[in-house]
């Protein structure tokens, strides 16, 4: 019911070991030492956890000091609950090799996929905006009133042909 | 397609319009600055129109009656008014126009466009072709009549002259120049009719303009254009586009080329343009936001924004809006600006102002009949329609709560204006507490019971009241607004289930509450690394996170919250037992931003540089400039009238001591070398030593001593370097490394200003850490510079040290020195120094046990048990003095030594 605005709820949260997950995908584990407004964090005897598939490593970090920004969750580990139960862990360069290999048995992926739409003349780009004006309210009247005039000009136009 | 269905821009409410008319001016300010839209373009331009109406006025003399209900007639008066004064129009209606004429026309618009965007710098009458036009008609028959007599009283015609009749009627000497002259005037007069019976014709299917578009006399060029057609096309139509047709366009270069010397100097056309300003001005939109107060701390002063920053605090301005407002109203009720009635223009009440002085704030022109239908090109727009005046911010009619929000906010967030009742709307909002209940409500709201986490904060609410005293007074009773920004009935709520909740549980103040939550914060016992971030770090956080809730503007700031409330309401669930409902914190530790003044802190070179840190600073960048509280009192020598002196001083102290640090963590680092890696070869030893030789040559540069291995108290860089905490540390390290000589100089520097040291160390706490040093540096005195260290050892001085613990052991490491120095000394004259130096301890330790009555020394009120270190220092003082009773200086010795432990200390005392 009750709980603090913005980054101020993380001030309870302070101390107590927490899972951060960032933007890009990395997983770290540590205790919540200090925080500020922006979210940034300092996390203390952090481990980086990497999963793959069924397994899973931690890599020891020490202190990491996380930029607000790239914070996509955070949330506190249960310590009783924190050895996962269909998950085994192994050492480090195990991980290591095995990340590895998932990333490669990826990118293969990706590279047969493109392969595959270059083929069929088809090569994945951005998607495109719709072919149509948007216009925030943002527009200064300046813009309103020469897009106004624009339009009406390519208007009349039309109604003279 | 007919033309005449086209949209026009000339459709005018009877009502007059239901927007707020500031908007448009208001999204000018936002992008360019407060101040960079100059308004008297605008008067120019109604000066023009108006002079041409009276004129017409005189032309069609009897001709037709009352122009106020003409309606569709106006058309047939323009064509009569042509007929009579034989005109071939060359401005051809659309259906009149070939082809060529069309390119024409829209090379034309291509040009003025391109001539707007591009030269937003030139004078914006010379471009205006609008004004130009008018003015190129107005100035010839200006010539032919005789100023008009049925002019309205105010009306100054001589100021449409003003721009150089001659030059104007060289300039403008075409066939055609004074064909629009009734026309003009004509339309001018009647466009609200003229509209509102387009309005009727087209009925709801004709297109509206964009927002914005609107169309007034002093509206941009390209709406001008727009109006010369509809004065040429009048029974046609009023098609804006097909008048960009008008071949009388004139390029806005050879405008400005003919009117370079023109007096009168506009807006930048582009600001011009982006003005779609009403008619009639808005006089009170016009004034400049009031963007003085700056609600962030360490955000930069309004003053110093540069244009086209975008207001923080749009509520500022709309206060400042509704308080002009409001004097605007009262001034037109007293009737001081009553406009005539039966004209179809507006007046300037200024109008004699001279052009390029901007306007001064107009009062409202409440019940123009000439107001335009602000166009609803969006189905969002849709205000309340009330009978209230277009360019009332309608929150602040009398009787209404106001809502700090106004129309144009809404319409530019693009929000439609809430339906609901105004009571509601004020939600939370500081400006919505009356003068009149605050206080009372203050205390209601102090003895309430507060949901948990919500602080109720006194005068907050009354913060912004005396700045808008006008606004204020005449408002509603209070609502029952609740603590913070809840909305009223959800604060209440609140309260309710607070109240019900009271049984089973304290009432938890926030700071309880967060108290609470901190007791259980520690999530391992005994981690030794918690509590890392203090306190106040976290309740700044804390702090910040809860400034971040703060808003004036509720509506805008948290728009989700107060429409869910509303939707809550609607829905009953707010009043029901369901404890789902979320509570927000609400945060009522707003800083009174109008008790803080952002000074800048300057000093020399610092332009540019931010000299102040807040949040959006966190550290701040220039802050040696900011002395240390400790160095500002007592005893600062450097710290002058000039205080920008003092300051640069300082930062050489500081560069000083930086540089000195860099110097002393290598020297340390060799001499660790040198002293505990025996293994070390001989020869890289011996290098080791000679580096560290050579730093301490150069820290002795850098401490200033230089050459000059003799002390002068009034030039005296250590004791510069030991006013600073650091420096103490600093000098303290660096003793060691110091010959003898300038271990010397140092110790006289700090005999000399011992007593400052002390009193500046009560809060520094570092000097304890010189005197291992210094001891050292005692030890090695010969007795010529023990003399002369003790000559600046004045009484005071000594009392100051006596008082104190680190100088109660320095002046012990003295005697017992001195003892053992002077014992085989034979000098007489060294010999006698000493014995005052002695007698003068001796003298200070009686009077500083036994303080006299009412004096100002006290007994230092901690004892100095390091003087038990000396065991012999007793003796010392007790064998110089023969003539002093040893009781007495036994007694004052042992209170100096330790309070508690008397038995002890005598003891000690006689061994």
């Amino acid at each position: 019911m009750n709980y603090m605005p913005g980054t101020a709820s993380l001030i309870e949260e302070i101390d107590k070991r927490h899972l951060v997950m960032l933007r890009d995908g990395r997983i770290l584990i540590g205790f919540l030492r200090s925080v500020d407004q922006f979210a940034n964090l300092v996390l203390h005897n952090t481990v980086e956890r990497i999963h793959v598939d069924s397994v899973y490593g931690d890599i020891p970090r020490g202190i990491f000091v996380i930029r607000g920004e790239n914070v996509v969750l955070l949330g506190e580990i249960d310590p009783e609950a924190e050895e996962p139960k269909n998950l085994t862990k192994v050492s480090i360069p195990a991980i290591m090799e095995a990340q590895n290999k998932k990333k490669e048995e990826k990118a293969e992926k990706e590279k047969i996929k493109m392969n595959a739409l270059k083929e069929r003349g088809l090569i994945p780009t951005v998607d495109h905006l719709p072919p149509c004006f948007v216009f925030t309210r943002q527009l200064t009247s300046v813009h309103e009133t020469v897009v106004w005039h624009v339009c009406m000009f390519f208007f009349q136009a039309h109604v003279m042909d | 397609m007919s033309h005449h269905q086209l949209p026009t821009p000339y459709k005018r409410p009877l009502d007059g319009g239901k927007f707020g008319d500031g908007n448009i001016d208001q999204r000018n300010e936002d992008t360019f600055g407060s101040g960079a839209v100059e308004e008297d373009w605008e008067l120019d331009h109604n000066n023009f129109v108006e002079f041409d109406i009276s004129r017409y006025k005189k032309q069609l003399d009897g001709k037709e009656e009352s122009t106020e209900n003409l309606g569709l007639d106006i058309p047939k008066v323009i064509a009569n008014g042509c007929h009579q004064e034989n005109f071939q129009s060359p401005l051809l209606s659309p259906s009149q126009l070939n082809e060529e004429e069309l390119e024409l026309s829209n090379q034309q618009l291509a040009a003025a466009v391109e001539e707007l965007v591009l030269n937003s710098d030139q004078d914006q009458d010379a471009i205006d072709p609008a004004i130009v036009s008018l003015r190129r008609q107005a100035t010839p028959s200006a010539g032919k009549l005789p100023a008009s007599p049925k002019l309205p009283p105010h009306y100054d015609t001589s100021k449409s002259n003003q721009f150089g009749q001659s030059k104007f009627q060289e300039m403008f000497r075409r066939p055609q120049g004074s064909m629009f002259t009734g026309k003009m005037s004509k339309i001018w007069k009647e466009k609200e009719t003229l509209g509102l019976n387009f309005l009727s014709r087209l009925g709801g299917s004709a297109p509206t303009p964009p927002p914005g578009f609107e169309p007034r006399p002093s509206s941009p060029p390209l709406e001008d254009e727009a109006i010369l057609t509809a004065i040429k096309d009048r029974p046609m139509s009023c098609n804006p586009l097909l008048s960009l047709s008008n071949p009388l366009v004139v390029k806005a270069e050879d405008l400005e080329r003919e009117l370079q010397g023109s007096s009168s100097r506009g807006p930048s056309p582009i600001y011009g343009i982006s003005i779609p300003e009403e008619n009639p001005p808005s006089p009170v939109d016009r004034s400049l936001p009031a963007r003085s107060v700056s609600p962030i701390f360490g955000s930069p002063s309004p003053s110093n924004l540069p244009i086209g920053t975008p207001p923080k605090h749009v509520i500022m301005d709309m206060m400042h809006q509704l308080e002009q407002q409001k004097k605007a109203a009262e001034q037109d009720k007293s009737g001081v600006f009553q406009h005539p009635g039966t004209s179809g223009t507006v007046p300037h009440p200024y109008f004699s102002l001279p052009p390029g002085v901007p306007a001064p704030p107009l009062p409202i022109i409440i019940h123009t009949p000439n107001r335009p239908i602000a166009p609803n090109s969006s189905s969002r727009m849709q205000f309340p329609v009330q009978a209230a005046p277009a360019n009332f911010v309608w929150p602040a009619r009398p009787g209404v709560p106001i809502n700090p929000l106004n129309a144009q906010d809404f319409q530019r967030l693009g929000f439609g204006m809430p339906p609901r009742s105004p009571v509601q709307s004020p939600i939370g909002s500081p400006h919505t507490f009356d003068a009149s209940h605050s206080a009372g409500k203050q205390n209601i709201r102090r003895n309430m019971p507060m949901p948990p986490g919500v602080i109720a904060n006194q005068g907050f609410p009354l913060c912004k009241q005396s700045m808008m005293p006008s606004v204020s007074a005449k408002r509603l009773p209070l609502p029952r607004f609740g603590p913070g920004h809840l909305h009223p009935e959800h604060s209440k709520f609140v309260r309710m289930r607070q109240q019900r909740h009271d049984g089973r549980r304290d009432r938890r103040h926030y700071n309880n509450h967060r108290g609470q939550n901190r007791e259980g914060v520690v999530g391992i016992p005994g981690d030794p690394y918690a509590n890392i971030m203090t306190q106040k770090e976290k309740d700044w956080v804390i702090r910040i996170q809860m400034m971040a809730l703060q808003s004036d503007r509720p509506e805008i700031d948290d728009y989700y919250y107060q429409n869910y409330i509303e939707q809550r309401l609607r829905d009953g669930k707010l009043n029901s037992n369901d404890s789902n409902t979320p509570t927000r914190l609400i945060t009522p530790t707003k800083p009174n931003m109008e008790n803080r003044k952002y000074v800048p802190v300057q000093f020399v070179n610092s332009l540019g540089k931010l000299t102040a840190s807040s949040v959006y600073n966190p550290r701040q960048i220039i802050d040696l400039a900011q002395p240390a509280p400790a160095e500002e009192d007592g005893g600062n020598i450097e710290q002058g009238t000039n205080s920008r002196l003092a300051l640069s001083k300082r930062l050489v102290v500081y560069k000083i001591i930086e540089k000195a640090y860099d110097l002393i963590v290598v020297m340390e680092e060799l001499q660790y070398k040198l002293e505990n890696f025996n293994e070390v070869p001989i020869q890289e030893r011996d290098l080791l030593r000679n580096d560290l030789q050579s730093k301490s040559e150069s820290m002795v540069d850098v401490l200033g001593f230089h050459d000059n291995t003799e002390f002068h108290a009034h030039a005296d860089p250590v004791f510069q370097v030991m006013k600073i905490r650091k420096g103490k540390k600093l000098v303290a390290r660096a003793i060691p490394f110091l010959c003898q000589e300038y271990g010397f100089i140092v110790a006289q520097s700090i005999f000399a200003h011992l007593a400052i040291l002390i009193k500046r160390d009560s809060k520094d706490r570092v000097l304890h850490e010189m005197y291992p040093p210094l001891s050292n540096v005692i030890s090695l005195f010969t007795a010529k510079q023990f003399v002369n260290a003790c000559s600046f050892l004045t009484s005071f001085a000594l009392t100051a040290a006596i008082k104190d613990q680190v100088g109660a052991t320095i002046i012990c490491k003295l005697l017992n020195k001195g003892s053992e120095l002077f014992s085989s000394v034979d000098d007489i004259t060294e010999k006698s120094q000493w014995k005052k130096f002695v007698s003068d301890v001796h003298d200070v330790i009686i009077s500083v046990a036994n303080p006299k009555e009412g004096s100002r020394h006290s007994r230092p009120s901690n004892p100095s048990p390091l003087l038990e270190g000396f065991p012999n220092v007793f003796q010392v003082l007790d064998d110089t003095n023969k003539n002093v009773s040893s009781e007495k200086l036994k007694r004052s010795y042992q209170q100096l030594i330790t309070e508690k432990s008397n038995a002890d200390g005598v003891k000690m005392i006689s061994d």
